[in-house]
């Protein structure tokens, strides 16, 4: 797992690349939680994730209730088996995907 | 009905993970799976392996033995994890409420239950001492 993160004022644009795994998913958090801190606009750019497990989607709603308090969460560019495990899981329906 | 198992031995750290995947991964490859059964197989294997590395054998490391083939009819492909921790059928987890509002959805549950889904069938038996997961998927 690799994050790449951009901030602009209250917009933070982060990348994730690789895999979430249970390995590597608590790397993520450990990452990006104190980075939310004052974000309104944040952007999820899966471009480069090619794998997810339930330890990565635990991170991804721990970083989706943050945003639910502090402002807008957009995903983006989210590939085919990715967006399979967000569908299978009801995730789909709560996220703002691009 | 089980065809040639290949067995492979590990403890039961989280560490374990990447070598799981590896050998799973490759005997479902010799096999013959399609791509898109060897991404759901990798999902289901991470999360009964980090289940046994969590829950068998409390905060102590024990071993996990994984063993992948066939079937009979060689159509399908069968994954088996055995451990000797404490008897627990994951199986029998309440499904997590995918509906509950994202501000208060629980974090557990999730990984069972994508096990489930992606595969066509998950048999749990406690045996001679053994927690004994077994997961099935047809070929393609």
């Amino acid at each position: 797992m690799e994050l790449t993160m951009n901030r602009n004022g209250n917009g933070l644009y982060a990348e994730v690349k690789g895999e979430l795994d249970a390995q590597t998913s608590p790397d993520l958090e450990a990452q990006i939680v104190p980075a939310l801190e004052g974000v309104e606009n944040l952007v999820l750019d899966f471009a480069q994730l090619e794998y997810i497990s339930s330890a990565g989607l635990r991170v991804l709603l721990t970083i989706m209730q943050i945003m639910m308090e502090q402002g807008k969460l957009t995903v983006k560019n989210v590939n085919d088996e990715i967006m399979g495990v967000l569908d299978m899981t009801g995730f789909v329906d709560d996220l703002n995907i691009e | 009905m089980i065809g040639t198992m290949k067995t492979f031995e590990t403890t039961s750290e989280l560490a374990s993970l990447p070598k799981v995947q590896s050998f799973v991964f490759s005997q479902a490859e010799a096999i013959g799976c399609s791509r898109e059964v060897l991404r759901q197989i990798k999902i289901a294997a991470e999360e009964i392996f980090v289940n046994i590395s969590n829950y068998a054998y409390g905060n102590s490391v024990g071993t996990v033995t994984v063993s992948v083939g066939t079937d009979r009819a060689g159509t399908a492909v069968l994954i088996r994890f055995s451990d000797s921790g404490s008897p627990f059928d994951p199986l029998t987890n309440t499904e997590p409420d995918l509906d509950a509002p994202v501000k208060v959805r629980k974090k557990g549950g999730l990984g069972i239950f994508m096990v489930k889904r992606v595969m066509d069938e998950v048999a749990y038996e406690y045996k001679d001492g053994h927690n004994i997961l077994t997961i099935k998927k047809q070929i393609e």
